[in-house]
């Protein structure tokens, strides 16, 4: 199905599409908020707030399809509970440097839904102390990617949107089996 | 030792390959010829200005859209690398919706206006071309002695 879903997302850049008129690009800052909901038996992981910053483009191809792409850097926050002897509480957070790309449909003249694909790397998972949990797989250096679905808001600069990212490899497999992460997040036209 | 051996080896036996060749009649070597260059009169209408436009927009190195489709025959810069390549495809676009549906031949003395933007992510490019209407009047080739 994820296989489908990359194909989809390739096809939309190798498809030429024949306009008549110069695209418009337009692009500037992106801030957001995120949090995570993780897949497990165990309810060990909680998620926190994280945040992200991020430089995006959109391309107007035409009155309905929009494509974007953003460099993004993030930071996800979760927390471990003492819910055994074994387990401690502990607040971790993970970095990760993102490009989402994304077709995006304008359902009405400021509202738009997107699909597409994030290409990612995490950084090293480290807790309150800034010192990696030996205990934990953390994933380091592995693809932060998957599949995303968007809905935003545009009000003249201003962008406001809602993203959900399906992470393909867990954020720790030692306690989950996999990862969304949801972020709110403006946007800022520059240009 | 053992190393040399061994390369010691396989060249003895590379060296006593058997071959056997058998000529059935000597070659003959016939001159290339050269073809006298073929040149043309052209009509240029003065009074008939040809324009053409083609756009066309990148993601990254990809061209995702644009109205470039038809290419001229002959206007290419192969010389061009990179996106100076797409750059000269641009330039063939251009000059083939100059040219289509005119009845015209040539561009005479074509001015290309470009006009490009770039992005991180993405570039737009917009090239427009303008030249006289050329017809072609005669053929004919220059015998070697009167070049």
């Amino acid at each position: 199905m994820k296989k489908i879903y990359k194909l989809i997302i390739l096809s939309i850049f190798l498809l030429e599409i024949n306009v008549q008129a110069q695209d418009k690009v337009y692009g500037g800052l992106k801030a957001g908020i995120n949090t995570s909901m993780f897949t497990t038996e165990s309810k060990i992981l909680k998620s926190n707030l994280g945040f992200s910053i991020a430089y995006f483009e959109v391309l107007e191809l035409s009155s309905k399809i929009n494509l974007q792409a953003e460099i993004n850097y993030a930071i996800t926050k979760f927390k471990t509970d003492s819910i055994n002897a074994f387990t401690d509480k502990h607040n971790y957070k993970v970095a990760s440097i993102d490009v989402p790309v994304m077709a995006k449909y304008r359902l009405s003249k400021d509202f738009a839904i997107g699909i597409g694909y994030q290409f990612g790397l995490k950084s090293n998972l480290t807790d309150e102390y800034g010192t990696t949990d030996p205990t934990t797989t953390t994933n380091k250096g592995v693809k932060n990617s998957g599949l995303i679905i968007d809905a935003s808001l545009k009000s003249n600069k201003s962008i406001f949107g809602l993203r959900v990212l399906s992470v393909n490899d867990p954020l720790i497999t030692s306690y989950a089996e996999n990862t969304n992460n949801i972020s709110f997040y403006f946007c800022y036209s520059l240009f | 030792m053992r190393k040399i051996a061994f390369l010691l080896t396989i060249l003895a036996l590379y060296s006593c390959h058997s071959s056997k060749i058998s000529t059935l009649s000597t070659p003959m070597y016939a001159p290339q010829a050269t073809i006298n260059p073929i040149r043309a009169d052209i009509d240029i209408d003065m009074n008939k200005k040809l324009n053409g436009e083609a756009n066309a927009t990148y993601f990254l190195i990809f061209k995702i859209s644009g109205n470039s489709r038809h290419y001229a025959e002959g206007v290419n810069f192969s010389g061009e690398k990179g996106i100076h390549s797409n750059l000269g495809r641009l330039k063939s676009a251009a000059a083939f919706k100059a040219l289509n549906g005119t009845g015209a031949d040539i561009i005479v003395h074509p001015n290309y206006e470009i006009q490009k933007h770039s992005y991180l992510f993405f570039s737009t490019v917009n090239l427009k071309v303008v030249g006289y209407a050329g017809y072609f009047k005669k053929f004919y080739q220059v015998p070697y002695d009167k070049k």
